[in-house]
């Protein structure tokens, strides 16, 4: 069982608000591209909102406001959906810690979903090869259906924020993903990176098809 | 009063006739079970994808019809290309719960183990968790493929000197060790 703690929110966040019966927190610095929102227990709560804990001077209507805003990035057309299983969700964990890797990208490949693990900072050409950086890129396919070709790209650290139970993934035509822990109810809305790792394409055609190895320029 | 039986009496004979009817009655309406779970999976997977999902499904929720964990694990069944071929419909348990774990299992195990008669209308969710935790993909998230029984391979990695190497010398022996458990690690 992953049962979501919401008795201490801030901890969570940099930001929380709270509204009758539910509550959202938003990311801090490195993961400030990702809202949780969830149901609160506690019941005849007064809206408000607290940032870096400090409870801020706004309106009922104006925290009221903003939680209906957040709850409207839910409300958008699919491009797939898809479950990732604990076990999965720790082998991309695992991933994201040993390339200490800045992306996750998933992906639609014939009735597949790949899922990509990969370090932005790796196929900047000076760094590479200054530094001797591999390009390596960890990948992984899982068996689904799927709707039509999507590409969605998370941030690596608010994936790693992600509860390493049974997933369900929404991703949505707004840039917006909402992953939801099978056991809760909570939900984690993610935003596209919109970022793609560089891939291996050859100019010519006939000559591409002709090789069966590419060695390593060293 | 009535006269009460004594074992000593010969019961009348078993109309066979009328027990294959029983059966075929009793089995055509179980399946309607697993039936009515796949279809109510699918059709939540296809809502799933329209803008008002998030309304429909707190909907369901809030008027008791169907919980939103009881809907995840749906929608996980309904993802499941195995699960959802109609050609295997018959062997599957009509559970929702059994059904879900069984998408945790590797999708060529399941298909074997349904033809196989592994896994059946009455298999329990006990065994299928079992099942799922054997025959769970193992794949590590890798482009590497390993052909054959058995493979030597040496693997040499230069990391930059200074601090942070015996970590990620470290880290990349947990990864291996917890996900290729046969194999055995030497660094030199």
């Amino acid at each position: 069982m992953n049962k979501f703690d919401t008795t201490n929110l801030d901890s969570l966040g940099s930001a929380v608000i709270r509204v009758t019966n539910a509550f959202a927190v938003f990311g801090h610095k490195k993961t400030d591209d990702m809202v949780i929102i969830g149901k609160d227990k506690v019941s005849k709560t007064r809206p408000s909102l607290h940032i870096s804990s400090v409870k801020q001077k706004v309106t009922d209507d104006e925290v009221v406001g903003l939680f209906n805003k957040l709850q409207s990035l839910r409300q958008t057309n699919a491009n797939a959906i898809f479950t990732l299983t604990s076990e999965n969700i720790k082998r991309i964990k695992n991933s994201i810690k040993l390339l200490d890797a800045t992306h996750v990208r998933v992906w639609a490949s014939e009735n597949r979903i790949t899922v990509t693990v990969f370090d932005c900072r790796d196929f900047e050409f000076d760094r590479r090869i200054g530094r001797k950086n591999s390009l390596k890129i960890n990948y992984l396919d899982i068996e689904t259906r799927t709707f039509e070709n999507f590409t969605f790209t998370f941030n690596a650290d608010s994936f790693t924020k992600l509860p390493s139970a049974d997933c369900n993934f929404r991703i949505g035509q707004n840039g917006v993903t909402e992953a939801s822990p099978i056991d809760g109810d909570v939900s984690y809305l993610i935003r596209d990176q919109q970022l793609i790792e560089p891939v291996t394409v050859f100019d010519s055609k006939s000559v591409g098809k002709d090789i069966a190895f590419l060695f390593h320029p060293n | 009063m009535g006269k009460v039986a004594t074992v000593n009496e010969i019961l009348p004979p078993v109309d066979m006739k009328s027990v294959e009817a029983a059966l075929s009655d009793i089995t055509t309406s179980w399946r309607k079970t697993t039936e009515a779970i796949l279809n109510t999976a699918d059709t939540l997977f296809r809502y799933q994808s329209s803008q008002d999902w998030s309304v429909i499904s707190a909907e369901l929720d809030k008027r008791n019809i169907i919980k939103i964990s009881v809907q995840k694990f749906l929608v996980g069944i309904a993802q499941n290309p195995t699960l959802m071929d109609s050609g295997l419909r018959d062997s599957l348990p009509p559970h929702y719960n059994t059904l879900y774990h069984m998408s945790r299992i590797d999708g060529v195990k399941l298909r074997s183990l349904l033809k196989k008669g592994t896994i059946n209308p009455s298999t329990l969710l006990e065994d299928v968790r079992k099942l799922a935790d054997k025959f769970s993909p193992k794949k590590k998230p890798s482009s590497s493929k390993v052909v054959g029984q058995l493979v030597s391979a040496t693997i040499r990695i230069d990391f930059p000197e200074g601090q942070g190497s015996k970590r990620q010398i470290n880290g990349i022996v947990k990864l291996l060790e917890e996900n290729y458990p046969e194999v055995n690690v030497v660094l030199k």
